[in-house]
């Protein structure tokens, strides 16, 4: 398969792009898509807390952590690399990956590019997509509206919004639904992916004590997002044979005693 | 053999039906045949349930994600006790919703636990949609119909009404002299107190409630043994 690259991005802090992140990589792991991650939030990343095995933390703006993320794209056995740009840093980040040539790469096709632009509540989040919507038009660009904090939009009018959307043709729109915020707190405190507190497994993989209520709560949130990105054909852009994971079997009462 | 574990739910989305009796007495029924019970009371400001068993029922807001995980991860587990819902009719719509958001019942099919309705009938063609509602919304989940006769009697003009509702199984709650149903809801003494382990010389109970509380006993006896019957593996 041809190597991809998700970006995502917010020019504004606090609207969930970190736990946008963490959702794509749950999506693609339930469809056995192999990802790795880069958090740029230096020193400490968010993302990386949440998935440390697969997450190195990088600062895009030096040149070393760009050659580790670029030029291991086609080398790596992991084809897909998401890269988690840290607040406010969308436009800069977009504008040093132009500089370096990997815009024109993607045009090219050597790669896929996907751009996930988190947007936020207040009316500034419009005018983002039209310093954004020039880096992405060799991209597959995906305006997420993020309701997992609560935010209502509610300084968007229908048409603004549309006026702004018409802008960038290619784009395609989605929504991240609300999560339970008493279960978006203990994901928060586990410190695990979604999808390992939903089956009940800490970090180590061994059982965990969370509560079915809000196990329920991510399992049905966590199906609300996979619907949006496969709605959105996420899987079909990042050009793979995807096999969704089987869902887990129920487990048997009673087996039945084999005799020899 | 394990046996299962039954979740009981007296609803009705409307008031004044009955499912505050109903849990009431299901409870005394397991209290008199010495077996725990688990209750919960949905009516988080003034719950009647809560006040008559006490030290069995805890009350519960269902409005509150603290409140969902108090009721529901004990509801699914498997530990043999049965857990009585009193659903009140506010939190009726609320109750459903929770559940199927959570898998309630995909979990309770996982771990072994039977849910049961007991669908609170009354007259009034809400009632009758409600219930067929929920047997589209929940298929294969027992609905028992409840008639409490003397809470929300059925239209005599209309005998054919309670044939409608989607269930083959009910319970008939007879109507009870205002006295005796007095002496049955008094929170200071319980029935189980009044009727098994009253001393000697006690007064007697009022007129009607030895014979009222024995037909509704017997009918969640017959339950219970239909259930045990139809579990039986040996039985041909």
């Amino acid at each position: 398969m041809k190597p991809a690259v998700i970006l995502v991005g917010a020019d504004k802090g606090g609207v969930g792009k970190t736990t946008v992140s963490r959702a794509l990589l749950d999506y693609l792991d339930e469809h056995n898509i192999p990802a790795r991650a880069f958090d740029t939030e230096t020193p400490r990343g968010t993302l990386h807390r949440f998935h440390p095995d697969i997450t190195e933390i990088v600062d895009v703006t030096h040149t070393s952590d760009q050659m580790r993320i670029l030029d291991t794209l086609e080398d790596a056995s992991v084809k897909v690399s998401l890269i988690d740009v840290r607040a406010g840093q969308l436009s800069a980040t977009l504008a040093v990956l132009r500089d370096i040539g990997f815009l024109d790469a993607a045009k090219e096709g050597e790669f896929n590019f996907l751009l996930f632009h988190i947007l936020g509540s207040s009316i500034a989040s419009l005018d983002e997509i039209a310093e954004t919507a020039p880096f992405a038009t060799d991209a597959h660009y995906y305006l997420v509206k993020n309701y997992v904090n609560d935010s209502t939009f509610f300084e968007w009018d229908p048409k603004t919004y549309q006026d702004h959307f018409d802008t960038v043709k290619s784009a395609t729109d989605i929504t991240i639904p609300k999560l339970d915020e008493l279960a978006y707190e203990q994901v928060d405190l586990a410190a695990v992916p979604f999808a390992t507190f939903r089956d009940n497994r800490t970090a180590d993989g061994d059982p965990a004590d969370n509560s079915f209520v809000l196990r329920g709560y991510v399992r049905t949130w966590m199906r609300n997002v996979a619907e949006e990105l496969d709605e959105a054909g996420v899987i079909d852009t990042l050009d793979v044979k995807s096999k969704p994971k089987a869902e887990p079997k129920p487990r048997l009462k009673a087996r039945a005693k084999s005799r020899k | 053999m394990r046996r299962r574990t039954f979740v009981y739910i007296a609803c009705s989305p409307n008031p004044r039906v009955g499912t505050t009796l109903t849990a009431s007495l299901l409870t005394t029924y397991f209290a008199v045949t010495n077996r725990t019970v688990m209750g919960f009371d949905t009516n988080p400001y003034d719950g009647d349930f809560a006040r008559l068993h006490p030290k069995s029922t805890s009350v519960i807001d269902i409005a509150a994600t603290r409140g969902q995980i108090d009721m529901f991860d004990r509801l699914v587990v498997p530990d043999e006790t049965p857990k009585i819902v009193d659903l009140w009719h506010p939190a009726y719509r609320r109750f459903f919703e929770v559940a199927d958001n959570v898998g309630f019942l995909d979990e309770a099919d996982r771990s072994g636990v039977t849910p049961v309705l007991l669908y609170h009938a009354d007259a009034s063609q809400k009632s009758l949609d409600a219930c067929q509602d929920l047997g589209a919304r929940w298929p294969g989940v027992e609905i028992a119909i409840v008639s409490n006769e003397g809470a929300a009697s059925l239209d005599p003009a209309h005998p054919g009404h309670l044939s409608r509702f989607p269930t083959e199984h009910g319970f008939r709650i007879p109507p009870l002299n205002a006295v005796a149903m007095a002496a049955a809801t008094d929170p200071e003494t319980p029935l189980k107190e009044l009727l098994w382990d009253a001393p000697d010389d006690a007064p007697p109970p009022p007129d009607g409630l030895i014979d009222w509380i024995e037909d509704v006993l017997a009918q969640f006896r017959a339950f219970e043994l239909r259930h045990a019957l139809a579990d039986m593996e040996f039985l041909w």
